[in-house]
C-alpha cells in the first residue's frame, strides 16, 4: 500500500516535471520560430527613439528589457512594481540553480541568505500588481481572468516557496536534491516510460510548489508569457532606423 | 454578371444582413461642443459606449470600389470565409500583427495614453482594448484553444454583425498615431493592427469613404484632389504670377515638369489648394529661389501624401508612391526632396527605398530622399540663406511634432533628429520660440486629432474631442508664453488645426506652415545665387 | 443620400449634401440650399458661386483659394480680397460651402 502511493507519487512529479519541461521547451521554441522568426515584417516600423545604428538598437533593447524604459515613461506605479516583481522573480529563479548544480557556488549560497527577503518583495510586488489590476478601473476594464489567473499562479508559487522555506514545511533539501539531480540524468526520462521513477520527496507542500511551476510551464507557451521571448522580435524596437541608406527588402516583394 | 444576380437572390438572409448592416453603419451627423480649454489634460472617467454612435461614412461608389478591388454592394454574402482568409493573411504577411496579437500582457501602460480616449473616455478608445477587439477574434479563430473549445474558453469574439459594427466604429477612431506604443514596455504598435483591421473590413465590403476615395484619386488622377493637369498648371502659374508680382522679381519661378532640375519637390497637393497650406508653398519657392537650385514640381507626381499607408494594403501604397520615382526618372533630377506633410514623410524616408529602390539614379550626395527641412536647415547653417527674423517679430512660435514625423523616422541622419531639425529651422526664422509642455511635444506628441483618415466632415466629432490634448497644451503655452501661432510640417494638421482652433475660440489665423515663417523671413535678392 | 424638391423637379444630393449630378443645378437650387443653414445669398455670394462654376467647366475642380481671394479682390475691391472675408461669407469654409451651393463635389484631400 504505502509502495503503491509512493509510486504514484514519484511518478506524478517526475511525470510533471518532464512534460512541463517538454511543453515548456518544444511551445516556446516553435512560437519564437514558426511564429515571430518566420513571419516576414515587410517594412521598417521603428519607432521613436529609433537609434540608426545597431549599436543603438542593442543598448535602446537593453533599456528596454533590463530597466523597463518604455514602461517608465509612463505610469510609475506600475513602472516599479513590474520592475521589482520581474528581478526579483529572476533572483528567486537563479537561487534555485543551487538544487540543480554540483558543488553550489559561492554566489549562489551568499543569495540564499537573502532569499527570504527577495521572496518577500517579490510577494509585495505581486500583491501591488494585483490589487492595481482590481481597483484601477480602465486596467480593470481590460482584464480578464486570464490576467488574474497568472498572478495567483505566481502568488502561489511563491507563497508555498515561501511557506517551505521555514521548519515545519521544510522538505529535507539533500533529498530534494538528490531527486532533481536523478532527473537530470540522461537515463532517467527512460525510466520513466517504463515506470521506474526515481524516488521523489514526498512532502506534499513540495509537491504543490513543483506542480504550480509545472503548470506555469505548461501554461507560457499558449499564453501573453510569452512576451518574454516575443520582445526581442518587436519591429518597433528591434528595427535599425537607417532606411534611406541602407535598402531593406520586403521578404514577400523582393522586386 | 447573371451568376452574381443568381447568388444573390438565392441568399436572401446574407442581402438581409449586409441591409442590416448598412442599417447600422448609416451615418448621422454627431455636433459635439468642444471643452472649456482650462491648459489642464485630465484623465476622464470611463464612459462606456460614448461614441459608438460615431461612424465614418461608407463608400458606394461602384466605380471607386471596384477599381480599388473591394466588393462593390456592401458586405458580401460570404463575409464571414473571408474575413478569416484575410485576416489570416494578415498574419501571416506582417509580423507586427502576428507578435502584437501574442504579446500584450494587458499592463495596462497605454490606458490613458490616446487623445480620443482622453478626449472621449469611451473604453474602447483606450488602445488595448481597441486591440482587444482583435485579439478575441485571433485566440476564437488563430490559437488551438480557441479552435478546439470556442470563444468562451479563451475569452474571445465569435463573427457576428455586432462585432462587425463595433470594429467599423472604432478602427476608425484611431488615428495611428502611434503614441501608445511609445509607452508600451513591448513596443505593441496599435497603428499596425488598426491597418490590418480596416483592409479586413474592406475586403468583406466595409470601405470607408474620405479615405478611399482617395486612394482613388491618387492612383487616377495623381494626387489626393483629383486635380487635373491643367489646373494643378493653373494653380501653379498663379503662384508664380503673385510671387513676381508681390516681389517685383520676375526672375523667381514655380517651374512644373521640367526636365534636367536638380530637385523634384513633392508636397501634398493641399499645398497649392487649401489655406494656410498654400502659404508654404510661397516659402518653398523662396528657399529654392535663393539658393539657387533649380527645381521642380511634376504634374505626374502632383502629390506627397500616400494613404495607402493608413490601410495594410500594400499594393495600393506602392502604387502612389511609384509615380514620385517615375516622375524623377523621368524628369532626370539629382535629389527628390518632400515637403510638408507627415506621413509622406514617413512612406517616402522608412518605405520607398524598399518598395521601389535603390535610388542609384539620383546623386548619392544627398539623402535619398531629402525632407524640406533638412534642406532649409542645411542651407541656414551654411549661412546660404539671407534671413530677416523681425519679418516675424509678431509670432511667438511653438511647435506641434506630427505624429507621423515624430514616432516614424529620423532627419538628418541623427537620432532624434525629426525634433530638433525643425526647431533649428524656426529659429533661424524667428526671434520668439517656445515649446509646448514636454509631454505633449516631441515623441509623447499628441495627434492633431484627424490624422490617418478621419480628417473628414464625418469625424468631426472625433476631431473635436481627439484635438482636446494639443488645445489643452496650446492653450497652457499661450497663457504661460504668449505664444501666438503653431507652426507645422503635416497638411492634415494644418486642415484639422486650422478648423479646431476657431471651434476652440482661437484665431484660425494662429496656424501655418513652417516654410510659411521661412518665407517671410528670407531677404530675396540679398545675395545672388552660389 | 436625399433629394430635395425643387422647382418641381427632384434632385438628388450625396450624403453631405453636395449635388450628386451636377447639371441639376440651378440658382434656386443654390437658394434652397443655403436656406437650410439659415444663409440669405446675397451679390457677393453670387459673385463667388458664379466665379466656381465658371471655374469648375474650366478645370473639373474649384480653384485654389488664393485664386479665389484674388478673383474677389478684382471685383470687390481690395479691402474684400482677403481670407477673412471669405468665412464672413461662407462660415463653414468657403472651399466646402460654397462649394456646395455652386453644384461642385467636394473637395477631398487634406484641407
Amino acid at each position: 500500500m504505502i509502495n503503491g502511493i509512493k509510486f504514484m507519487i514519484d511518478m506524478y512529479v517526475s511525470g510533471i516535471v518532464y512534460a512541463a519541461c517538454l511543453v515548456f521547451a518544444a511551445g516556446f521554441l516553435c512560437k519564437i520560430y514558426f511564429g515571430y522568426y518566420k513571419t516576414p515584417q515587410p517594412l521598417k516600423i521603428p519607432q521613436t527613439p529609433q537609434p540608426t545604428t545597431l549599436s543603438g538598437v542593442i543598448m535602446r533593447m537593453a533599456g528596454d528589457v533590463l530597466f523597463f524604459r518604455s514602461l517608465a515613461k509612463g505610469t510609475t506605479l506600475l513602472f516599479i512594481a513590474g520592475w521589482v516583481f520581474h528581478f526579483t522573480f529572476l533572483l528567486m529563479i537563479i537561487r534555485h540553480l543551487r538544487y540543480f548544480v554540483h558543488p553550489v557556488p559561492g554566489f549562489l549560497v551568499a543569495l540564499g541568505n537573502g532569499a527570504l527577503a527577495i521572496a518577500s518583495l517579490l510577494m509585495v510586488a505581486l500583491i501591488i500588481l494585483f490589487v492595481r489590476r482590481f481597483m484601477d478601473k480602465k486596467v480593470n476594464y481590460v482584464s480578464s481572468f486570464a490576467d488574474y489567473f497568472v498572478l495567483l499562479l505566481i502568488m502561489g508559487i511563491v507563497q508555498s516557496g515561501i511557506m517551505l522555506h521555514y521548519e515545519r514545511f521544510r522538505p529535507n533539501v539533500v533529498e530534494v536534491k538528490a531527486f532533481m539531480l536523478e532527473l537530470m540524468e540522461l537515463k532517467t526520462p527512460f525510466l520513466v516510460m517504463i515506470m521506474h521513477p526515481h524516488h521523489a520527496p514526498g512532502n506534499p507542500l513540495f509537491i504543490t510548489h513543483l506542480s504550480l511551476v509545472a503548470l506555469l510551464l505548461i501554461y507560457f507557451p499558449f499564453s501573453k508569457l510569452m512576451h518574454a521571448g516575443g520582445y526581442f522580435f518587436s519591429p518597433t524596437r528591434n528595427m535599425i532606423n537607417n532606411a534611406r541608406e541602407v535598402r531593406y527588402i520586403n521578404p514577400w516583394d523582393k522586386g | 454578371m447573371t451568376e452574381e444576380k443568381t447568388a444573390a437572390e438565392q441568399c436572401d438572409e446574407a442581402c438581409e444582413a449586409n441591409e442590416r448592416i448598412q442599417e447600422e453603419l448609416k451615418f448621422s451627423k454627431i455636433k459635439v461642443k468642444p471643452v472649456k480649454l482650462t491648459g489642464e489634460i485630465n484623465i476622464p472617467d470611463l464612459n462606456p459606449n460614448a461614441m459608438l454612435g460615431v461612424k465614418a461614412q461608407l463608400l458606394t461608389a461602384k466605380e471607386m470600389l471596384e477599381h480599388l478591388g473591394y466588393p462593390a454592394d456592401g458586405l458580401i454574402p460570404n463575409w464571414k470565409e473571408v474575413f478569416l482568409r484575410k485576416m489570416d493573411e494578415m498574419l501571416k504577411k506582417y509580423r507586427s500583427v502576428k507578435l502584437f496579437m501574442d504579446i500584450c500582457v494587458k499592463c495596462g501602460a497605454c490606458v490613458d495614453k490616446c487623445h480620443y480616449y482622453l478626449g472621449t473616455g469611451d473604453p474602447l478608445n483606450m488602445p488595448v482594448a481597441r486591440a482587444e477587439l482583435m485579439r478575441k477574434v485571433y485566440r476564437r479563430y488563430f490559437t488551438l484553444p480557441g479552435k478546439l473549445f470556442g470563444s468562451r474558453f479563451v475569452n474571445g469574439s465569435d463573427l457576428t454583425e455586432e462585432l462587425l459594427v463595433t470594429w467599423y466604429t472604432y478602427f476608425y477612431q484611431c488615428s495611428e498615431c502611434r503614441r501608445c506604443s511609445v509607452f508600451c514596455p513591448y513596443g505593441i504598435d496599435t497603428a499596425e493592427i488598426t491597418m490590418a483591421a480596416r483592409e479586413i473590413l474592406n475586403s468583406v465590403g466595409l470601405v470607408q469613404k474620405y479615405l478611399h476615395e482617395i486612394i482613388f484619386k491618387a492612383q487616377t488622377a495623381g494626387n489626393n484632389l483629383g486635380m487635373q493637369q491643367n489646373a494643378i498648371i493653373n494653380a501653379l502659374e498663379f503662384v508664380q504670377d503673385d510671387l513676381q508680382e508681390q516681389l517685383e522679381m520676375d526672375n523667381i519661378r514655380v517651374p512644373i515638369d521640367e526636365e534636367g532640375a536638380e530637385v523634384l519637390f513633392v508636397t501634398p497637393s493641399a499645398d497649392f489648394f487649401a489655406s494656410p497650406h498654400i502659404e508654404s508653398l510661397y516659402g518653398y519657392a523662396k528657399v529654392f529661389h535663393q539658393a539657387g537650385i533649380s527645381w521642380t514640381m511634376s504634374t505626374h507626381a502632383s502629390e506627397g501624401g500616400n494613404f495607402g499607408l493608413f490601410i495594410h494594403n500594400y499594393e495600393h501604397m506602392k502604387k502612389i508612391n511609384k509615380r514620385i520615382w517615375e516622375a524623377a526618372r523621368d524628369l532626370k533630377v539629382k535629389r527628390v526632396v518632400g515637403g510638408e506633410c507627415g506621413h509622406m514623410w514617413r512612406v517616402l524616408c522608412n518605405y520607398s527605398n524598399t518598395m521601389w529602390g535603390p535610388f542609384d539614379y539620383l546623386d548619392p550626395k544627398y539623402k535619398r530622399p531629402q525632407h524640406i527641412c533638412e534642406l532649409t536647415n542645411d542651407l541656414l547653417n551654411r549661412g546660404a540663406l539671407k534671413i530677416d527674423k523681425s519679418a516675424n517679430e509678431e509670432f511667438i512660435v511653438t511647435m506641434h511634432d506630427s505624429c507621423q514625423v515624430a514616432r516614424a523616422m529620423e532627419m538628418g541622419g541623427m537620432p532624434n533628429g525629426q525634433f530638433e531639425i525643425p526647431r533649428a529651422v524656426i529659429r533661424g526664422v524667428c526671434e520668439k520660440f517656445v515649446d509646448m509642455p514636454e509631454a505633449t511635444i516631441r515623441e509623447r506628441t499628441f495627434c492633431c486629432g484627424a490624422g490617418q483618415g478621419l480628417l473628414g466632415d464625418d469625424m468631426m466629432a472625433t476631431r473635436v474631442k481627439g484635438a482636446m490634448p494639443r488645445m489643452q497644451a496650446y492653450h497652457y503655452a499661450k497663457q504661460e508664453s504668449g505664444v501666438n501661432f503653431v507652426a507645422l510640417i503635416c497638411a492634415i494638421c494644418k486642415a484639422q488645426l486650422s478648423k479646431m482652433f476657431p471651434a476652440y475660440g482661437i484665431a484660425m489665423e494662429e496656424v501655418g506652415g513652417i516654410h510659411q515663417l521661412v518665407g517671410r523671413a528670407i531677404v530675396l535678392g540679398a545675395k545672388e545665387s552660389v | 443620400m436625399r433629394t430635395i424638391d425643387c422647382a418641381g423637379k427632384k434632385i438628388e444630393l450625396d450624403e453631405d449634401g453636395y449635388l450628386t449630378n451636377l447639371n441639376d443645378w440651378s440658382e434656386d437650387l443654390a437658394k434652397m440650399l443655403s436656406k437650410e443653414d439659415n444663409l440669405e445669398l446675397s451679390e457677393p455670394h453670387w459673385e463667388v458661386i458664379n466665379f466656381l462654376r465658371s471655374y469648375y467647366q474650366q478645370y473639373q475642380i474649384a480653384p485654389m483659394i488664393k485664386i479665389l481671394v484674388k478673383e474677389i479682390k478684382k471685383t470687390m475691391g481690395a479691402d474684400k480680397g482677403n481670407t477673412k472675408y471669405l468665412y464672413q461669407l461662407f462660415p463653414d469654409g468657403p472651399a466646402k460651402q460654397a462649394c456646395r451651393y455652386a453644384g461642385l463635389p467636394k473637395p477631398t484631400g487634406c484641407v
